[in-house]
């Protein structure tokens, strides 16, 4: 079954150009364009993956990654951050949210896939 | 205005309900709305009156719990100038008044079983008869209901009428508690600190990470309320621009979960025993025989204990 991403950025021509290689990959991909937004799209189309940045408007990622981790109604959605913020203090308090995997921008699309492929994978087995 | 508009959610139950609501709201049936204290059962009363055909005329919200036995009665169909002793004019009651709009009875669960049964020949009849008048008045009104209790129970138990129940339950909507929709929390906390950051004229706070991560695990018994006074609290008492877990009421009750969660000497089993231990010697005024019995075991075993915790008489 296609699986769904949910792509979370407020650089809209980022959001739209990564949504092209993901769909070529062959996911379906929702997009969501600050905090808000994209809590509402969580728990309402349920993805099978979260790619977030954490700077944006209507609640900064921590939070919105911290409340995807805590209620989840049964699930383990991976969550991975790709942001342009790439110090050690950053990534570790990610990483305590529940946060999966860290990657920063720019990103390499191998490498994304890979990471997605693995936590899609082990979220499978 | 539409009901997804004024009710903060992004959960699917939720969601749903709005959905089968905002159709439902258009059609005349009787709504009963169920869930515990504080869901917000109100809100979607309104938000149905609200997304109806009757928008424009009223709606009259009446709590039955907060009107005596006695009153009940004619707060609902009003009374006849000379109806009783102290009637000296005539009154209007809560169904006159909602006419061409929505009756919202809150706590029905409560009212007397003679309220009932006028209250099922009013909506079936369309029309009832004031205290002391032998004139019908003839009503056009939508009844909501909403009740926190269980009134299949009641109907068991002979307190609750069951052809008034299926008269008010035309579609019933059971608003779940917030614990079953945490996802919730951060858009009702954003919506509440907004609006009392107005409300108190103070700039726009944000909650810190590790406040939000305390909500996000309490489990609100007081649901949606809850929240919303708690947050009021909180900005009324911070002056920065973070909200933090201190400024919240219930701080202190949670620390003591933090505490049992992080402190792993609080934890240690030997360390609670040997404490225990040292009290009930103490207590026993170091009385080993006594100090034995007390704790239920036997004299070499609490020797072995007093040695090995290393527990001497302090005098």
């Amino acid at each position: 079954m296609q699986k769904k991403i949910l792509l979370i950025d407020d650089e809209k021509k980022f959001v739209h150009n990564l949504q092209m290689s993901l769909e070529m990959y062959g996911f379906e991909v929702l997009c969501a364009y600050d905090g808000k937004e994209a809590i509402e799209k969580f728990y309402s189309m349920e993805p099978d993956l979260v790619i977030m940045d954490l700077v944006m408007p209507n609640f900064d990622g921590d939070k919105v990654a911290m409340t995807f981790k805590k209620v989840q109604h049964g699930k383990n959605v991976p969550i991975i951050v790709l942001s342009a913020l790439a110090d050690e203090r950053r990534v570790e308090q990610s990483m305590r949210f529940g946060v999966d995997a860290y990657l920063t921008k720019p990103y390499d699309l191998d490498e994304l896939r890979a990471k997605i492929d693995e936590l899609l994978g082990a979220q499978e087995s | 205005m539409s009901i997804v508009d004024k009710i903060i959610t992004c959960n699917k139950r939720m969601r749903q309900i709005i959905n089968t609501a905002q159709k439902i709201a258009l059609s005349d049936v009787n709504v009963l709305i169920t869930g515990e204290n504080g869901v917000g059962k109100n809100f979607l009363a309104g938000a149905i009156h609200e997304a109806s055909n009757r928008k424009d005329g009223p709606f009259i919200a009446l709590n039955c719990l907060a009107i005596p036995e006695n009153l009940i009665e004619s707060e609902l169909f009003g009374y006849e100038k000379g109806a009783f002793t102290d009637a000296n004019t005539a009154k209007k009651g809560n169904f006159e008044f909602a006419n061409k709009g929505s009756l919202f009875l809150e706590e029905i669960g409560d009212i007397s079983l003679a309220a009932q049964g006028k209250m099922l020949k009013a909506i079936e009849d369309k029309q009832f008869y004031p205290l002391g008048s032998e004139q019908p008045v003839h009503v056009d009104v939508r009844v909501i209901s909403a009740t926190n209790q269980d009134l299949k129970a009641a109907i068991a138990g002979k307190r609750f009428r069951e052809d008034l129940y299926y008269r008010l339950k035309e579609i019933e909507f059971y608003v779940p508690p917030l614990r079953e929709r945490k996802e919730d929390i951060p858009l009702l906390l954003d919506h509440y600190i907004e609006m009392f950051c107005i409300e108190s004229k103070k700039p726009k706070m944000q909650i810190s990470n590790a406040a939000l991560s305390q909500l996000l695990n309490y489990d609100w018994p007081g649901n949606i309320r809850e929240l919303k006074n708690s947050v009021r609290i909180a900005v009324f008492l911070n002056e920065s621009r973070e909200l933090w877990l201190e400024n919240f009421p219930f701080t202190l009750q949670m620390k003591e979960e933090v505490l049992v969660e992080v402190s792993h000497t609080e934890m240690n089993l030997d360390r609670n025993i040997a404490k225990h231990i040292r009290l009930v010697y103490k207590r026993c005024n170091y009385n080993k025989t006594e100090t034995a019995s007390m704790l239920g075991i036997s004299r070499p075993r609490l020797d072995r204990y007093l040695k090995s915790f290393n527990i001497i008489v302090e005098h």
